[in-house]
């Protein structure tokens, strides 16, 4: 626990929290694209900064990493901050024109058209859906391939990958919401990934409920024979 | 491609290693020197044995310009765009080799004689524009030396 203040409020943080998740806690403001409390910070967006003083020294810093500590005084916004977020915003806005989200944050800044040159990329790199798959699912199905402009997210090969078990964790997570999944037929679809997976109906009530890989990951996991072939209403 | 052939390759390699997944650039430089380039297998392989996510692997070798996934050619053209090469026309002269293999830079020609690649900077400033076929250097390159280097090597 420890006592600081953000924007002139009091607050108190709880162990192991960072400027981010305080500050989130408390309702206070601070842009941010590439942070999930389930997952490490990454710090790829770089939206997040903030000001910190600490004694007499300040410096910028970015808040989804940066652990809230005693006595912090934490500024979400200078001219300084602001002047870098609205840069970052027009360049995702170059990158990925026709994102809603990013649209409505540009927006929301004050950024109208960039100045570079627009491409049309859905996937900002923020790295969630990666982060996702192998912190909390332990799947490492996603990963990245090649570096600088053609840098991508993809499964190896770009091909489907069987570690995937189209659990959607990725889809829940990506903050642009470019991951579509799909239910059809007794398939459960995730285009992006290329990956089709067969689904299972529970045994007692017959609705679809997981896919095959996921029931067989649940029981890895430890869940007993019998309780992987219910629906979690029936278990 | 025979799996045990592979099996052996990736476990020779490895060995040579200690299994240090530390040291994966080396493994897959000399896996790259058996193969010319990395297949699929290769790397499926390598994930596996040390149990690492085929995601990270696959990461590794598509982050460096120097391992390539897709087969070379029998002779691999590097054209140098380092700074020096650059201002002294080494664009000029990958266009004419790209001109002359059919291919852009990145590509290998349908019979897999020649790889087209630019590389930056080998630290040859003073010869540049710079090219170099396989291990040989070729320096102060001009667009009408470009056809006549090609033939050399041309089967
Ligand atoms: S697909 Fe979505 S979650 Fe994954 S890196 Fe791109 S923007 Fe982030
Ligand atoms: S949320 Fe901190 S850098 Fe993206
Ligand atoms: S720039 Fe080509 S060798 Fe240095």
């Amino acid at each position: 626990m420890a006592e600081l203040t953000i924007d002139g409020k009091k607050v108190v943080s709880r162990p192991g929290e960072t400027i981010l998740q305080v500050a989130k806690r408390y309702g206070i403001k601070i842009p941010n694209l590439c942070h999930h409390d389930e997952v490490k910070p990454y710090t790829a967006c770089r939206l997040c900064l903030v000001e910190i003083k600490k004694g007499k020294r300040t410096k910028i810093v970015t808040s989804c990493d940066y652990p809230a500590e005693e006595g912090l005084e934490v500024k979400t916004s200078n001219e300084k901050i602001e002047k870098s977020r609205k840069m970052l915003m027009e360049l995702y806005l170059s990158r990925c024109p026709n994102l809603p989200v990013i649209q409505k944050m540009a927006e929301e800044m004050g950024v109208k058209e960039p100045r570079f040159e627009k491409e049309n990329e859905d996937c900002i790199l923020c790295g969630l859906c990666v982060r996702v798959c192998s912190e909390v699912v332990g799947r490492h199905a996603l990963g990245y391939e090649s570096r600088g402009p053609e840098r991508r997210v993809v499964p190896p090969f770009d091909e489907p990958n069987p570690l995937c078990i189209s659990c959607g964790a990725c889809t829940y997570v990506c903050p642009v919401d470019v991951i579509p999944i799909e239910e059809k037929d007794g398939y459960r679809i995730m285009e992006r990934w290329h990956k089709k997976s067969k689904l299972v109906a529970c045994e007692k009530c017959g609705k679809y409920f997981a896919t095959e890989e996921e029931i067989e990951w649940l029981k890895e996991m430890g869940l007993p024979e019998d309780k992987a072939k219910l629906c979690m209403d029936c278990r | 491609m025979a799996v045990e052939k592979v099996k052996e390759n990736v476990k020779e390699v490895l060995e040579r290693y200690g299994y240090n997944s530390a040291r994966m650039i080396e493994i897959l430089q000399d896996l790259q020197d058996i193969y010319s380039y990395l297949p699929k297998e290769v790397l499926e392989e390598v994930a596996n044995t040390l149990e690492l996510p085929l995601a990270r692997v696959y990461h590794i070798a598509t982050f460096f310009r120097a391992f390539s996934l897709l087969p070379r050619g029998k002779h691999v053209v590097q054209v140098c765009t380092g700074t020096a090469c650059h201002v002294k026309g080494a664009y000029r002269v990958l266009e004419r080799l790209s001109d002359v293999l059919g291919i852009p830079a990145g590509k290998t020609t349908k019979d897999l004689q020649f790889t087209l690649e630019t590389v930056n900077c080998v630290g040859a400033c003073a010869l540049g524009p710079l090219v170099i076929v396989d291990d040989k250097y070729y320096g102060h390159m001009t667009p009408s030396k470009v056809d006549s280097l090609i033939e050399e090597y041309r089967e």
